[in-house]
């Protein structure tokens, strides 16, 4: 399923479940004050349901503090609904605000989707 | 009466008079020349020989020669109630009360209401503009409105007051205007039975208004004071130094934003600076912002290490529960004796700091952190830096380097960009170089959406 948010033309998100009770959320784009809404919308959904939830992050060109807040919130929500929240980074994009923050250690990083599942 | 012109006034007259609705005949001058009962019963202060002016909506029908008949449906009531719909402060509305009463009910109406410091508000009208004055609360002949223990006084001497009613006036109705109000019409003769309850619903209705109004000019009034408390300060004079600074927060309506800077000197010439950016928008970031500003200026009184400081603010904010994280660089600084000063600075997951030296050459501060407000186990490292005589420290929010090109969205300001900016300001005071890198976004931005701006410019002199 592909959503596109009219908010947000500079972001997109697909949603799939290759298991039970494993949902990946491939964001591509840009995550900025704009984008950052839909991609909210769509981690507080998929969370919902529990289980492993892989935020896969590989094709993100930017991101920006309003996506960093929606990560924060996302993995509190994670711990209240006993979901594993997984992220997938590998781009210098991504990496280097969740290191400058200090949010690097915070989340469960990986390199590949695969490498989340494993 | 007779005709005028090709006008039949009598045969107007009694065309009228049988009419339910009200209805005047207006000549091209714009004077009544016609007018039947139910047009003296709901207009008393527009007789015959008077200007026609009306604030009501009315059905206008043209009568050639610039001669025109206007009806109003006994719907005027209904017309006030949308004239108060409109909104507004406590004063115009108000003013509409009144002016709307001495023109639908009477030819005089006073809206006598509770102003502060007990005293009373008189608002008067006979037609023309609106006057208001205010007296001690003494209203003995309407106290009984005023009070809520009656809902309908009829009046027929009026003793000390701010009336400004002529003596001869026949009668005068009060009817309560919200709490402790009252609204008076008065007219030269007396009232007749349905003008009794349309003066009450008019009442009704002018009560709800001026309670709408007033809540709204209350509001207005605390996100005024909350808005003031929120902005930031003008900055201070600190020993050794020039300080100049740039804020623009995102929605330029509401004035206040996420994005901040304090600077507190202290008696022994040294001074705790800090820029930060609570991750959020609008009215909720701002709150935060300040919630952060009071929290470090006080927590700088008892610890100045910028390390220690943003742990203590971490532990502080985490304390409140809030959601919302704040990136900050929070700064140490003492003047040194022979020009200059030495700057302790720490960052909590902030864009670095950046150093324009007197020579045009632009360094980066590696000062790395964690965010603030919402991670138990954080870590954060100090940096040391010396500013020389005509050096310049520039802390800036994350607004500028993720400001989006007008001319393509994907383009981002970024950080070379500004130093680049920064390079060009060789030998400008810190005030020039402030606005030289607020022209520069803001150019790049050319009015389209921005985040929040803020930059401030530290200057060893």
């Amino acid at each position: 399923m592909t959503v596109q948010d009219p908010r947000a033309e500079q972001i997109e998100l697909k949603v799939r479940q290759p298991a039970p009770g494993v949902t990946v959320l491939a964001v591509s784009g840009e995550v900025d004050m704009v984008s950052a809404p839909a991609l909210r919308e769509a981690l507080i959904n998929g969370l919902g349901d529990g289980g492993v939830f892989v935020v896969d992050m590989g094709s993100v060109t930017f991101l920006g503090s309003a996506g960093l807040a929606v990560l924060v919130e996302a993995a509190k929500l994670a711990q209240q609904e006993n979901a594993s929240l997984k992220v997938v980074a590998k781009a210098r994009a991504v990496t280097r605000p969740l290191e400058a923050t200090g949010l690097g250690e915070v989340f469960s990083l990986h390199d590949s989707v695969d490498s989340a599942l494993a | 009466m007779s005709s005028v012109v090709g006008i039949d006034l009598d045969g107007w007259q009694r065309l009228v008079d049988g009419l339910h609705e009200a209805v005047f005949v207006v000549d091209p001058a714009g004077v009544v020349r016609v007018r039947n009962a139910a047009a003296a019963d709901r207009f008393p202060r527009l007789g015959l020989g008077a200007r026609f002016d009306v604030h009501v909506a009315g059905r206008r029908h043209d009568l050639g020669d610039g001669w025109s008949a206007w009806y109003f449906t006994d719907s005027t009531l209904d017309h006030a109630h949308l004239r108060f719909a409109g909104g507004g402060s406590r004063e115009l509305t108000l003013k509409t009360i009144v002016q709307l009463a001495a023109e639908l009910l009477g030819e005089h109406c006073v809206a006598v209401v509770p102003a502060t410091r007990d005293r009373l508000e008189w608002w008067r009208c006979d037609g023309g503009e609106p006057t208001v004055t205010r007296t001690p609360r003494r209203a003995t002949e309407i106290s009984e409105v005023l009070t809520g223990t009656s809902s309908l006084l009829r009046i027929t001497s009026l003793g000390e007051g701010s009336w400004g009613v002529p003596e001869d006036f026949g009668c005068a109705l009060a009817v309560p205007l919200g709490v402790g109000g009252a609204l008076v019409v008065v007219r030269k003769g007396d009232f007749a039975p349905n003008d009794v309850e349309r003066i009450r619903l008019f009442g009704k209705h002018a009560a709800v208004a001026l309670e709408s109004s007033s809540k709204l000019t209350e509001q207005q009034r605390t996100i005024e004071v909350l808005r003031s408390a929120l902005l930031p300060l003008p900055l201070p004079e600190v020993h050794g130094v020039t300080l100049a600074s740039v804020f623009i927060p995102a929605h330029q309506r509401a004035l206040v934003g996420g994005d901040f800077y304090d600077v507190h000197p202290r008696t022994d010439g040294s001074a705790t600076f800090v820029l930060g950016d609570v991750c959020g928008h609008g009215l909720e970031a701002a709150v935060h912002s300040g919630r952060v500003r009071q929290s470090l200026q006080a927590l700088s009184l008892v610890e100045t290490n910028p390390v220690r400081l943003l742990h203590l603010l971490n532990t502080s904010l985490r304390a409140t529960g809030s959601k919302l994280f704040t990136t900050l660089v929070v700064g140490e600084l003492v003047p040194l004796a022979n020009g200059g000063a030495r700057l302790s600075l720490a960052s909590g997951g902030h864009p670095a700091p950046l150093v324009l030296r007197a020579d045009g050459s632009v360094d980066e501060v590696s000062a790395t952190g964690a965010i603030v407000g919402i991670l138990a186990d954080v870590r954060f490292s100090g940096e040391q830096v010396t500013l020389a005589p005509g050096d310049t420290l520039v802390l800036y929010s994350d607004g500028f380097t993720e400001a989006r090109a007008h001319t393509n969205r994907t383009e981002l300001f970024g950080e070379q960009r500004l130093q680049a900016v920064l390079k060009e300001c060789k030998g400008l005071s810190a005030e020039e170089i402030a606005r030289h890198c607020e022209e520069a976004v803001l150019k790049w931005l050319d009015r389209d959406d921005h985040d929040d701006l803020a930059l401030l410019a530290v200057q060893a002199v």
